[in-house]
C-alpha cells in the first residue's frame, strides 16, 4: 500500500470513528447532570435510561401539555411554569403561580426556552409529557444538556394517560393521588370504548371542529387535537392531505365552499367563535347542522375541553362530547361529571351554577332539545 | 508539490469540519430563541443621543388591577394587515399612556418612544415618534380582509372596508389572543405569554405594521424634544490653591432626569496643569494659567473659562475718585509693589467676609511680624489689569512713647488740640471683594 493510501485509509477511519461517537451520544441520557441526594434510574418514553433523584421537590414542565398535567398532581413542586395561566384561568390554581417563574417551550421548533429562569429556579428534573415525536430522545438529551437537569418523557396518549400518571405519582412520591385520577381516567377511557361499540358505523354523526373567531380553523381528521371526536364514536367531517394536516392548536384554516363540501351533522365551536350569531348569519345558514340547530359552544375553562393544548383537558372533553353526540348513550348528567373532573384534577369546587353557565351552549342545549321533542 | 500540499490542507479542513459537526451535531436537532415572556417593564426617559435615566420599573402586578395593581386595565381588539393576510388581536392591558403618566412622564414633552424587548438583545425592536403612534388616530377595522393571493384589501362583509372601525388607543398588553385571518373579538382565550405585547392597531386600512406589535417589551425609552439646558458661570477668575466648584443650573423636560443629569454630568479640564476637575466639578487650582472646564451631559456641552493668578487675594478697585490722602476709602485695588496705608471705610469693614479675610491676615502678621506691632508687612498680590492705583496716606504712627511725649505737651501748650488718630492700616494685600 502506497504512503498516501494509507493516509486517505487513516483519514477515513478517523471519519467514521467521529460520526459513530456523535451518534452513539445521541442515544444516551444526555450530558453531565449533577444529583444530590439518592438517585434511581428511570427508563423514559422515547427509550433513554436517566439517572433522576429519589426525591423530587422542584420539577419544570417542559411546555404547556407537560405543566397542565403536573399541575393537576403536583401544584406545590412546580418551580416554574412554561406560561402563566391567562386571568380567566387562574381561578382554577393556586395563587402562587402568578410569581412562578416562566421557562417557555423548552425544546421543538417553536422553543422558547428562558434557559436563566430555568437554572435559576434549580430545578431537579424536567418532565416532558405529551405525544411522541420523531428525534425525541435527541430533543431531550438536547435538552438536558443545555440546562443540566435531569429530564425525562413520558407519553400521554389517551391510552397511555393512566400509566402515565401512576409512573408520575411514583417519580414524585404523590402515589396515592395519581392513582386516583388514573383510576379516573381508566374509568373514562372504559365508558367511552363500551359505548362507541354500541354505534354502529353507519350511525356515526360527523363534526366539524371550528376554533378561531371565524370559526373556520379546523383541526382535521388525523390532528391529535380532535382525537377525541373518533375516540367517541364520531366521525371528523374535515378532511385534508395527510402532508398538509396541522397538528398545531388552531388546525387547517378552511373556507365556507369547503364547509358545505364537508356539511357535517354537528358543529362545535371554540368560544369566543362565530357561536352567537350563528343563526343569524346567512352564511352559515344552508349547512345541515345549522338547520338542524345541532351547533354547540366548546366549554373552556381553564382550558379547551377538546384540546388545545392536547393534554389532561381531553380526558373530559370525552364525556361532553359523547353526552352532546350521543345523549342516549352517553347517559350521564355531564354537570355534576364536570364537578367531580374539577374536583379531583383542578382542586377547585365547581358549583352547579358554574358547570351550568359552562355548559349552557352545548350540554344544556341538547338537554333543552330533547325535553321539546 | 503545491497540489500535494493543497489537497492536504483540503483533507484537514474537512476532518475538523467533521470533527465539529460530531461535537456540535446532538445539539443541532433544537433550535433555541430567547423569546420569553417578560415580568417587569422599565421606563427610560432621556434627550436624543442618550444616555437615559431609569425613571420606574413596574412588574406586572403592580400595574394590572385585577390583581391589586395600580392601573385600570381594559380590552381592546386591534386589526392588523399583512399583506396577504390580516390578524384581529384581542387583549386585556394597560393604555400606554396610563402607563408613562403613572411612571411620571410628561407626555406634552415627549418626541418619540424606543422599544426594547427580550427577543432582541441589541439596540430597540421597534421605536415610534409620539405623533404617530399616540396621537395620530388609530383604529380596529372589523371588516377589513386581504385577498390571500393579490393582497389587496377588501369589506369582509361587503360595503366599505372602514365600516365599523373602532377608535383604539395604543396598549401594552397583558394577555391576548392573536389570531390571524380573524374576525371579532375573543377575549375567551386570552394568553399572557407575549406580555408584555405593545397593540396600537392601524391609522388606515392599509397600513402594515404587524412587525411593529413587539412582544416581550421590557423598556419603554422616551426620549423628550429638544435638549437640556445648561446655565453654568462663563468667566472664573481663581487664584492658585483656591478650592472652587463649578455648579451647572439643569432645565430638562423631568425634574427626575434634570437630578440624573445633574449627577451624571462629564467633567474636563483642557490643561490640567492649570486646572484639573473632578467627577463633581471641583476645581483644584494648580498654577497661574488659563484653562477650559468643559461639562457635558451626552451630545450637550457647556465650557467654562478660567483665568488664574498667582497667591490668592482680592482684588479691588477705587470706585469714583477719592484718592485725597486720608479720604475714605469704600473700595480698594493696589498695584503690584505697592505697599502703604489705606484708610477703610466702615462699610469696607462691614462687609463680613472682607473683615474676616483682614483679621486672618492681620493674625497672620501679628504672628509673623510682630516686632512691628500694627504695622503689616503685605504680601505682594496680582493685580487685575484695570485695577486704578490708589493714592496711598502717609503712614503715620503714634508710638506710646510719642503719645506720652504729646500728651504733656499738649497738657502743657493748653489748646492743642490731638488729632484724629486714623487707624492704620499697612497693607500690602488687600482681599478684594469688590467686583
Amino acid at each position: 500500500m502506497t504512503r498516501s493510501a494509507k493516509v486517505k485509509r487513516n483519514l477515513a477511519a478517523a471519519c467514521a470513528l467521529c460520526l459513530l461517537i456523535a451518534l452513539l451520544c445521541t442515544g444516551c441520557g444526555g450530558g453531565d447532570v449533577v444529583i444530590e441526594g439518592e438517585s434511581t434510574v428511570y427508563s423514559d418514553s422515547s427509550g433513554r435510561d436517566v439517572e433522576i433523584p429519589v426525591e423530587v421537590e422542584r420539577v419544570a414542565p417542559s411546555g404547556a401539555v407537560a405543566q397542565m398535567i403536573l399541575a393537576t398532581l403536583v401544584p406545590e413542586k412546580l418551580c416554574g411554569l412554561a406560561s402563566t395561566p391567562g386571568s380567566t384561568q387562574m381561578k382554577y390554581f393556586p395563587e402562587s403561580f402568578l410569581d412562578l417563574p416562566t421557562f417557555g417551550q423548552l425544546y421543538g421548533s417553536k422553543s422558547t426556552l428562558n434557559i436563566e429562569s430555568l437554572l435559576t429556579a434549580d430545578a431537579q428534573l424536567i418532565i416532558d409529557l405529551g405525544d411522541k415525536k420523531n428525534g425525541h430522545a435527541a430533543d431531550m438529551n438536547t435538552v438536558q444538556r443545555q440546562t443540566g437537569v435531569p429530564t425525562i418523557f413520558i407519553e400521554t396518549t389517551l391510552e397511555k394517560f393512566p400509566a402515565a400518571y401512576r409512573d408520575l405519582g411514583k417519580i414524585l412520591d404523590k402515589e396515592e393521588e395519581a392513582e386516583e385520577m388514573a383510576l379516573f381516567i381508566e374509568r373514562t377511557l372504559a365508558m367511552a370504548q363500551e359505548n362507541r361499540a354500541k354505534i354502529p358505523e353507519e350511525e356515526r354523526v360527523s363534526v366539524m371542529y371550528g376554533s378561531g373567531t371565524s370559526g373556520l380553523n379546523c383541526n382535521a381528521r388525523g390532528s391529535v387535537q380532535a382525537d377525541v371526536i373518533e375516540y367517541i364514536g364520531a366521525v371528523n367531517a374535515v378532511y385534508v392531505n395527510i402532508e398538509e394536516l396541522s397538528n398545531s392548536g388552531g388546525g387547517n384554516t378552511i373556507n365556507m365552499e369547503q364547509l358545505y363540501i364537508f356539511d357535517p351533522d354537528y358543529i362545535i365551536l371554540t368560544g369566543g367563535g362565530p357561536y352567537a350569531g350563528l343563526a343569524e348569519d346567512s352564511v352559515w345558514d344552508d349547512l345541515t347542522a345549522v338547520q338542524a340547530d345541532h351547533f354547540y359552544e366548546i366549554p373552556m375553562e381553564p382550558y379547551n375541553w377538546m384540546g388545545n393544548p392536547p393534554s389532561i383537558n381531553r380526558v373530559l372533553g370525552i364525556w361532553w362530547l359523547g353526552n352532546l353526540l350521543y345523549p342516549e348513550i352517553y347517559d350521564y348528567d355531564m354537570v355534576e361529571i364536570a364537578r367531580e373532573f374539577y374536583r379531583l384534577f383542578y382542586r377547585y369546587e365547581l358549583t352547579v351554577e358554574e358547570a351550568e353557565a359552562m355548559l349552557a351552549n352545548s350540554s344544556l342545549k341538547v338537554r333543552q332539545q330533547q325535553e321539546q321533542q | 508539490m503545491k497540489g500535494l500540499k493543497m489537497k492536504r490542507r483540503k483533507r484537514a479542513g474537512a476532518l475538523l469540519a467533521i470533527l465539529l459537526a460530531a461535537l456540535f451535531m446532538p445539539g443541532l436537532s433544537s433550535e433555541v430563541h430567547a423569546q420569553r415572556v417578560t415580568d417587569n417593564i422599565s421606563v427610560y426617559v432621556g434627550y436624543t443621543g442618550g444616555p437615559y435615566a431609569l425613571k420606574a420599573t413596574y412588574s406586572w402586578r403592580d400595574l394590572d388591577d385585577l390583581y391589586g395593581g395600580a392601573l385600570p386595565t381594559v380590552q381592546e381588539v386591534y386589526s392588523y394587515y399583512g399583506g396577504d393576510w390580516t390578524a384581529v388581536d384581542s387583549a386585556r392591558g394597560i393604555y400606554l399612556t396610563d402607563l408613562l403618566e403613572y411612571a411620571g412622564v410628561d407626555m406634552s414633552s415627549v418626541h418619540s418612544l424606543a422599544f426594547y424587548t427580550d427577543d432582541q438583545t441589541s439596540g430597540a425592536f421597534t421605536s415610534f415618534t409620539k405623533a404617530e403612534l399616540l396621537d395620530r388616530p388609530r383604529y380596529y377595522y372589523p371588516n377589513l380582509a386581504a385577498n390571500e393571493e393579490t393582497g389587496e384589501v377588501y369589506a369582509r362583509n361587503g360595503g366599505d372596508v372602514e365600516e365599523g372601525a373602532v377608535q383604539v388607543q395604543p396598549m401594552m398588553a397583558l394577555e391576548d389572543n392573536w389570531e390571524k385571518n380573524g374576525i371579532g373579538e375573543n377575549f375567551s382565550s386570552l394568553s399572557p405569554s407575549s406580555r408584555f405585547r405593545l397593540l396600537f392597531g392601524q391609522a388606515e386600512p392599509t397600513e402594515r405594521r404587524t412587525s411593529q406589535a413587539a412582544k416581550y417589551v421590557n423598556s419603554i425609552y422616551v426620549t423628550f424634544h429638544g435638549v437640556p439646558v445648561f446655565g453654568a458661570e462663563s468667566n472664573l477668575d481663581a487664584k492658585v490653591g483656591s478650592d472652587y466648584q463649578v455648579t451647572v443650573n439643569i432645565s430638562a423636560a423631568d425634574s427626575f432626569l434634570e437630578q440624573y443629569i445633574q449627577e451624571n454630568l462629564v467633567w474636563s479640564s483642557n490643561n490640567t496643569d492649570v486646572v484639573e476637575v473632578d467627577l463633581y466639578g471641583n476645581l483644584t487650582v494648580k498654577e497661574s494659567g488659563t484653562a477650559e472646564i468643559t461639562v457635558s451631559y451626552g451630545d450637550v456641552t457647556e465650557t467654562v473659562s478660567i483665568t488664574v493668578g498667582g497667591e490668592e487675594s482680592l482684588n479691588a478697585s477705587l470706585s469714583g475718585d477719592e484718592r485725597e490722602s486720608g479720604q475714605e476709602v469704600t473700595e480698594v485695588s493696589y498695584a503690584e509693589e505697592d505697599q502703604g496705608v489705606y484708610i477703610l471705610s466702615e462699610e469696607l469693614m462691614a462687609r463680613t467676609e472682607f473683615a474676616q479675610w483682614v483679621n486672618s491676615i492681620l493674625e497672620h502678621q501679628v504672628s509673623t511680624d510682630s516686632n512691628e506691632g500694627a504695622v503689616m508687612n503685605w504680601r505682594e498680590e496680582d493685580m487685575a489689569a484695570d485695577a486704578e492705583q490708589l493714592v496711598l496716606v502717609e503712614e503715620e504712627i503714634l508710638t506710646p512713647t510719642a503719645l506720652i511725649c504729646l500728651s504733656l505737651t499738649g497738657l502743657f501748650l493748653l489748646g492743642m488740640c490731638a488729632g484724629p488718630i486714623s487707624y492704620q492700616i499697612n497693607m500690602r494685600n488687600v482681599r478684594s471683594i469688590l467686583k
